[in-house]
């Protein structure tokens, strides 16, 4: 109780202050450089605190004293200053920005601030530019265009997840993710996935070792990029201290675009078509057949690998009943039976040329008092895997009105209808890329119909109605089987909104109220026919999402000036915020009638349900100070209480101060020409993060039992309802948990050069996470898989650059900018618990490649078993060759296998990320390109590792090459020692270098030379990459043209995404990621890839 | 006016404060309404019979039969374990599902049991404990039991220590006597039936299986000592009378409820053969008619499951049958201080019949195959060599057979590494990981199990 007191006392307090009364009011408008207005623009009175904004239609009044000086400004306009005189009424014009330094950002709840008088680093991003792609996902077009974001696009499938990390990561399993804003309301960015034959259901949006399933989506696609106005990036806790522990990992702010624009309505059409191809795929050999140790073996035998013979050896004998290939059996090319030569095929030939139409339609208008927007959009994507599309169709409505000259309310609704089919991908015996890279060569999937073949039952079935893969029907399903008979589709239902009042109270206090919801109904429905090797007798998956929360914000501003240089101001607010999810489980076991994939075809139904809930209450403050436009304060403190933490550490109080000097502002340096702007800033900040929903106890839960290869027992079973209080994966509660704690500190600066053509901003920070809530694993042995404790300390320091320039600005018309994002980001994990070196992310366990927490350590290092070495772990000691004669096979070769305690064996963190805009234009002419840069980071290619074990990748392709391997010979004996043999008998260390000739066979590949079965360094591989991201060249008639044929607008923009990308990396893509948008990245294992793409889009206004 | 604007204007937000400012409207919130804070052993016991099941016919009766090569790993992982490339990661599943799903549940099954009094549950559940301990120790030698399971309790143990097996031997003795006592008394509070599926909640029967239990105890540590053959005879006289007292787990008739084996010749089918595996070869070339229904690979082509009596999806997890116990009977009688070879032939000839009625062999079949087989051979090791070839027949999938072998050194298997036949399993990654501290440091080979020397 006594909270709220406070916060009116302090607000009555601020009111002695301001007092002082105002000569006169002036009105006017304003407007941009083609005459339309400029709703939102912020009116301030110079050196006063005093402001208003522009309304919908750009008319503004403000109550002055006589020759006092306004501000103008606006979101991506330089500020005007304008000498009011005696005038009643004054007309501005603002010219874009270049962006200067003046601009208005929108930062934390909204509050629009000039950039000049940010004390911490804030970037934003043009609408404009992220509507580019055509794919209509906002967050994947975020890529490059600021520094310290870090933007991965998991796969290039419609509707694939996009990762987004701000800085570094500052929890171990909590969500790293930055919260999504919109208008002033917190939304849901979730992933919501299920994958049902590994690891079951995914966290929302933050860990979760997902490694099959299908490719999950991250719930911010649902935003229509054509709504946007800007995006603003908060990038620490300085920037985010306002929001509190929802944006403890920064924050996205996006600003829609609003209506008003004139009486007139207006309405833009926007449409785009464009079309995308696969961009890499994983080298496969086409020399050598299905079969072992050179000998053919045809599909029926279910063989899994491509170790026969070599294919110009081999002929088809033309039989017309081998339903495994149309072309008949293969045999001997000197069997009497041959007839044709067998040639490779094409195995890449599944893929095709995905379509995405997009399509916008936005009407705008109002009047003086109330402006309105209306948007439909639609977008139509079909995928480069068959069948795979994503359907999003999103309406949005949002109007604002002056009630009164003090109040004003506004509102907008959005709703979004998607509908997503996807395909099984990863580590999975359904995975598309998994059956199809590890074909035979020898091995038709399309049975004759190339890419069309599934339109084809024949191509993938037999006559019988079994599978037709090249395994006689087992082990991984035939791709074209996947996609016809594995269906996954994803139907959202979503709405979001919020309602605003202001009211003006009086011209030095301002109430705000906001009140904002997201509910999402999301429906997934996976289907498992009959004949999958998943699950053989048949199994559907039909889950239910339903997300609900409701976020309110209240808040006085206040703000005096109390002398002609100094003022400062206060915000005082309350915030309340409440999350409910539920998630209905049904899985329907055994189909009765194959293709039929509903419930009441399942032998057997069990259901399960989740219920979600949690409560935030938040008291904030933020006030400010300046003084003669040089020197900037603002201090900010946050009390909040999370539903989620025991009651006695449940609420906790976190504060941040900085402070910004222009010191362009002093008198020796206002006038120079040279350096035109120059501010330091500096802050500090702290920032919590609370516990998971339901982390504090250890209840009992109904009981599954499993095993490392199967599906195991699911309860209710065998007529009884069974309990468990642990299972493999259960952590014991913790009643003594307290929230998680980051401190922040900021460094930068912002410099202007030549009137601003040159402007650079440099952030350096450091940040140190403690307490962090983790789940510290423990041996099975104490019953339980581990415990969740405040234990682990993180931390991050980083370089941020932006540097814009205007290397060319002609008066005729040749403009070209050029934008520079750069930044490094080092993190380190410090502690995680006594006694606990290591803590498994995500990925594979049991010494396969996974992505690990480990102290002294980067964040997700990729740790796993190694080959042996001389000295058996040092992977910088010599290899170890094999001295045992008794293993012909292997006698030469490096030993195989890996081995012993695990190691760190990559690091997925980048040395370094940046990226190039560079903007062309001349009249309406505009040429843009962005190549985006990334130095250093691994990736694990476990993809061209099962290739080579199964004797597919192209590396296989010199089997039989003699060579001779470099290492000391030696073995490893029962007591898992090295030792070597000298005269038959065994001493300890290795021995001599290896003389032994040997050649590079199926032994070598199979047991070494891959990470599948071998040491997991073999396939690390650096992913630094350099790519052009986009091209687009854009022709745009002319205003004066288009005010003639009454038009408002009128362009036509050609683009490719993705156009060229230089890269070591092997495999799909060294932006792909297993795991999709979590924590665990760094993984590639039969990801399904990317794509590149090629469009037109058109936009017209009138 | 003004005032009374700005008071209207605060009012959402004062109720929404003044709601929040109750102590419960945050707490009451973390209350997961799908689950229970409390459960009756009722709830748990079916959990634990399952997983118990679950985890010994599944992997351990896996890697058991791999290395015993009752069956043949043909592909994949299972192609690797045939030839005993074991690395510590290849145990995490097994030893993390035993110690959790099984045993953690047990325990707490055993705590909630002796707390309220329900006297049949916590009898049944130090049988459970006892037998699951039992396997273990045979597989593993040293693991901990008196110091594990803390992690929900006062006394947390993070890095619980070991215990020897040969003190663990005593343990389990302990544990079935206190199991026997508690059946002996009264029921208390909630009677189980068909949560009880192994027994249904016969008391005298899981006394059998306890007996059973010591049995095994005994045989294991008889080799160089009559007196443990004796306490074996006895403790069989008072254990399981016919087949239909065997221990043993039937799984349901439901994808879901589904028997392990079946569940992975469903889902990893041609990971595992049974031909040419060296016991599918011995029986084939010995004309033993057991042949046909142990035949994992007869494969049905709709569900790609076979129909041996092991796999099917009902098929039963053994924990300890009456045909074991048989031959057991008939080793022991030739290893106590006076030899009773009648006994034994008895015994041995009854130990093969059983097994063979149980898989479905016809009798006519059973005579014609005791005919040839049946008469022990003069000499006791020949006779227990003889015997033991039998019982690994007997034993097949069951993770006893690794036991067995070990003993006798029946069957007469040839090592798929130059190592020769493992002797012990190793310790997981995530002991070596989190436990590093007390996790003994093993091979394949070394140490042995303590009544394996």
């Amino acid at each position: 109780m006594r909270k709220k007191y406070l916060v009116l006392l302090s607000m009555m307090l601020f009111c002695v202050f301001l007092t002082k009364a105002q000569n006169h009011e002036i009105s006017g408008k304003v407007m941009d450089s083609t005459g339309a207005p400029v709703p939102g623009a912020s009116i301030n009175v110079k050196g006063q605190r005093k402001g208003t904004s522009a309304d919908a239609l750009g008319f503004f009044r403000i109550p002055v004293a006589e020759n006092a000086i306004i501000i103008v400004s606006g979101i991506g306009f330089a500020s005007q200053e304008v000498n009011v005189r005696n005038q009643s009424s004054v007309a501005v014009t603002l010219f874009s920005s270049d962006r200067t330094l003046n601009e208005v950002v929108v930062t934390a709840l909204g509050i629009r601030r000039e950039r000049r008088e940010l004390t911490n680093a804030t970037q934003t991003v043009d609408g404009d530019l992220l509507n580019k792609s055509g794919t209509g996902n906002p967050l994947g077009e975020l890529e490059g265009k600021a520094s310290g974001l870090t933007v991965i696009n998991s796969t290039g499938d419609p509707g694939g997840g996009t990762y987004i990390r701000l800085r570094g990561a500052t929890s171990i399993t909590g969500n790293n993710q930055p919260l999504m804003v919109v208008d002033g309301v917190p939304i849901d960015n979730s992933i919501n996935n299920y994958d049902p034959t590994n690891a079951g259901f995914q966290a929302g949006g933050a860990s979760g070792s997902l490694t099959g399933g299908v490719q999950p989506t991250n719930r911010g696609t649902d935003i229509n990029p054509n709504d946007i106005e800007s995006i603003s990036v908060l990038k620490g806790p300085a920037a985010t201290a306002l929001y509190g522990i929802q944006a403890s990992s920064g924050a996205i702010i996006i600003t829609t675009k609003r209506g008003g624009v004139g009486k007139r309505t207006t309405v833009t059409l926007n449409s785009g078509v464009t079309m995308d191809k696969v961009s890499q795929l994983p080298g496969l050999q086409s020399l050598y057949s299905q079969g072992t140790k050179g000998k053919y073996s045809p599909p029926e035998n279910g063989g899994s690998i491509s170790w026969g013979a070599a294919i110009d050896t081999l002929s088809w004998d033309g039989a017309t009943d081998y339903p495994f290939d149309k072309h008949g059996n293969i045999v001997g090319r000197s069997n009497p039976s041959a007839k044709t030569p067998v040639t490779p095929y094409d195995r890449y030939n599944f893929f095709k040329t995905g379509l995405t139409l997009n399509n916008n339609v936005a009407l705008s208008g109002g009047n003086e008092k109330s402006g309105y927007r209306l948007s439909l959009g639609n977008v139509a994507q079909t995928g480069i895997i068959p069948k795979t599309r994503f359907i999003k169709t999103t309406m949005s409505l949002s109007g604002q009105t002056k009630i009164t000259d003090k109040l004003t309310t506004s509102a907008a609704i959005n709703y979004t209808n998607s509908s997503n089919y996807k395909v099984q991908q990863g580590s999975n015996i359904s995975g598309i890329m998994l059956g199809l890279a590890r074909t035979p060569v020898t091995f038709d999937n399309s049975n004759g119909y190339g890419s069309n073949a599934y339109k084809h039952k024949d191509a993938y079935e037999l006559p019988d109605g079994s599978q037709r893969n090249y395994r006689g029907g087992g082990g991984y399903d035939n791709p074209y089987w996947i996609v016809n008979n594995i269906p996954t589709n994803s139907d959202v239902d979503r709405v979001y909104g919020y309602g605003q009042v202001d009211y003006a109270a009086l011209p030095w206090m301002n109430f705000t109220y906001r009140v904002g919801g997201d509910v999402y109904a999301q429906n997934d429905k996976t289907s498992y026919d009959i004949g999958s090797n998943s699950f053989p007798a048949g199994a559907v998956y039909n889950i239910g999402y339903t997300n609900r929360q409701f976020n309110s914000d209240f808040n006085v501003n206040l703000h005096k000036d109390f002398s002609q240089d100094f003022g400062g101001s206060l915000i005082l607010g309350h915030n309340y915020f409440t999350l409910s999810q539920n998630n209905v489980f049904t899985n329907g076991n055994g189909f009765n009638v194959k293709g039929f994939y509903d419930l009441s075809n399942a032998q057997s139904i069990l259901a399960s349900e989740t219920q979600l809930r949690k409560r935030t209450q938040a008291f904030y403050g933020q006030a400010e100070l300046h003084y003669k436009r040089m020197l900037y304060l603002t201090v900010t403190g946050r009390q909040e209480t999370s539903s989620t933490l025991p009651e006695a550490n449940n609420t906790f109080f976190y504060p941040s101060v900085g402070l910004g000097w222009v010191f362009t502002e002093l008198p020796g340096l206002k006038q120079s020409n040279f350096l035109s702007f120059g501010k330091l800033r500096a802050s500090a900040a702290m920032v919590g993060k609370d516990a998971p929903i339901y982390a504090l106890t250890t209840p009992f839960s109904t009981a599954s039992v499993k095993d490392g290869f199967t599906n195991g027992i699911t309860f209710p079973a065998n007529g009884s309802s069974g309990y468990q209080i642990s299972s493999a994966i259960t952590t014991i509660g913790n009643p003594l948990l307290k929230p998680e704690k980051t401190v922040s500190y900021e460094l930068g600066t912002d410099l202007g050069f030549f009137n601003n053509r040159i402007s650079l901003n440099a952030t350096a920070y450091y940040s140190k996470s403690s307490d962090g809530i983790f789940q510290v694993s423990l041996p099975y042995s104490t019953g339980f898989a581990g415990e969740l404790l405040n234990a682990a300390t993180i931390t991050n320091k980083g370089l941020e650059l932006t540097l814009n320039t205007t290397p060319i600005k002609t008066t005729y018309g040749l403009k070209w900018d050029l934008t520079f994002n750069w930044s490094r980001n080092i993190s380190k994990v410090d502690k995680l618990y006594p006694g606990i070196n290591s803590y498994f992310m995500g990925g594979f366990g049991g010494g396969e490649a996974g992505i690990y927490a480990i102290p002294g350590q980067p964040y997700g290092i990729i740790y796993g078993s190694v080959t042996p070495h001389v000295n058996l772990l040092d992977l910088k000691s010599p290899l170890l060759i094999s001295d045992d004669p008794s293993n012909p096979d292997g006698y030469g070769q490096p030993i195989g296998g890996g081995v012993g305690t695990l190691q760190v064996i990559g690091n997925p963190n980048p040395n370094w990320f940046g990226a190039v805009i560079s903007n062309l234009t001349f009249k309406g002419l505009s040429l843009g390109i962005q190549v985006d840069v990334r130095h250093g980071g691994d990736m694990w290619n476990g993809t061209r590792g099962a290739l080579i074990n199964k004797g597919t990748s192209y590396k296989t392709a010199n089997r039989g090459q003699a060579t001779m391997f470099q290492g000391l010979l030696g073995h490893i004996d029962v007591n898992g020692n090295v030792v070597h043999y000298e005269g038959g008998i065994e001493k300890p260390g290795a021995g001599a270098a290896n003389t032994i000739q040997t050649t590079f066979n199926q032994n070598y590949w199979q047991s070494t030379g891959n990470s599948f079965s071998g040491g997991q360094e073999t396939d690390i591989e650096d992913a630094s990459f350099t790519r052009i991201r986009q091209i687009s060249l854009t022709y745009e008639i002319p205003s004066a043209l288009l005010s003639r044929i009454h038009f408002s607008a009128l362009s036509l923009t050609a683009f490719a995404n993705n156009v060229h990308l230089w890269t070591k990396y092997d495999g799909v893509d060294p932006e792909s990621s297993l795991s999709g948008p979590s924590n665990v990245q760094g993984l590639d294992y039969f990801n399904n890839p990317s794509t590149k793409s090629y469009g037109l889009r058109l936009t017209v206004g009138f | 006016m003004k005032l009374s604007k700005i008071t209207s204007f605060l009012i959402i937000p004062a109720l929404l404060i003044t709601a929040s400012c109750k102590k419960t409207f945050f707490t009451n919130v973390n209350n997961n309404p799908n689950v229970l804070a409390s459960v009756k052993p009722n709830l748990l016991l079916p959990t634990v019979e399952a997983s118990m099941a679950y985890t010994i016919n599944g992997d351990i009766s896996r890697y058991t039969s791999i290395i015993t090569q009752q069956v043949l790993g043909a592909n994949s992982q299972a192609q690797q374990y045939y030839q005993y490339n074991f690395n510590p990661g290849v145990f995490e599943n097994l030893w993390g599902d035993l110690y959790t799903s099984v045993l953690e549940n047990n325990h707490t099954l055993i705590k909630i049991s002796d707390a309220g009094g329900y006297n049949e549950y916590s009898g049944i559940s130090r049988i459970i404990m006892a037998y699951t301990l039992q396997v273990a120790v045979d597989l593993w030698g040293d693991i901990p039991y008196s110091k594990a399971f803390t992690g929900n309790e006062t006394s947390q143990d993070f890095h619980p220590a070991y215990d020897k097996d040969k003190a663990l031997y005593d343990t389990i003795s302990t544990l079935v006597d206190q199991g026997i006592a508690k059946l002996g008394e009264s029921v208390g509070g909630i009677t189980p039936s068909t949560d009880d599926v192994i027994y249904g909640g016969a008391a005298d029967k899981w006394i059998k299986f306890g007996h059973a239990i010591k049995a095994r105890l005994a045989i294991h540590q008889s080799k160089a000592n009559a007196a443990m053959a004796a306490t074996a005879l006895s403790e069989i006289a008072l254990s399981f009378t016919s087949t239909s007292d065997n221990a043993q787990y039937i799984f349901g008739t439901t994808e879901t409820a589904a028997n392990s084996w079946y569940q992975f010749y469903r889902d990893r089918p041609g990971d595992i053969n049974w031909e040419p595996s060296t016991l599918a070869t011995d029986l084939k070339s010995s004309n033993d008619p057991r042949y046909a229904y142990y035949d994992l690979d007869s494969v049905n082509p709709v569900s790609k499951v076979s129909n041996s009596f092991f796999n099917m999806v009902n098929s039963p997890a053994e924990f300890i049958t009456y045909d074991e116990l048989q031959f057991m009977k008939a080793e022991a009688s030739l290893r106590i201080a006076s030899p009773d070879a009648v006994t034994a032939q008895t015994a041995f000839v009854a130990g093969i019949t059983e097994d063979m009625k149980k898989v479905g062999v016809s009798n006519a079949d059973i005579a014609t195959f005791i005919a040839v087989t049946g008469p022990l051979p003069a000499g006791t090791d020949a006779a227990i060599a003889k015997i033991a070839a039998q019982e690994y027949i007997a034993l097949f999938l069951n993770p006893e057979a690794f036991t067995l072998y070990r003993r006798t050194g029946v069957p007469a298997l040839v090592a798929q590494a130059s190592a020769g036949v493992p002797r012990r399993l190793l310790y997981p990654q995530s002991e070596l990981s989190y436990n590093s501290v007390n996790v003994p440091a093993v091979t394949l080979y070394t140490p042995r199990i303590f009544w394996d020397q």
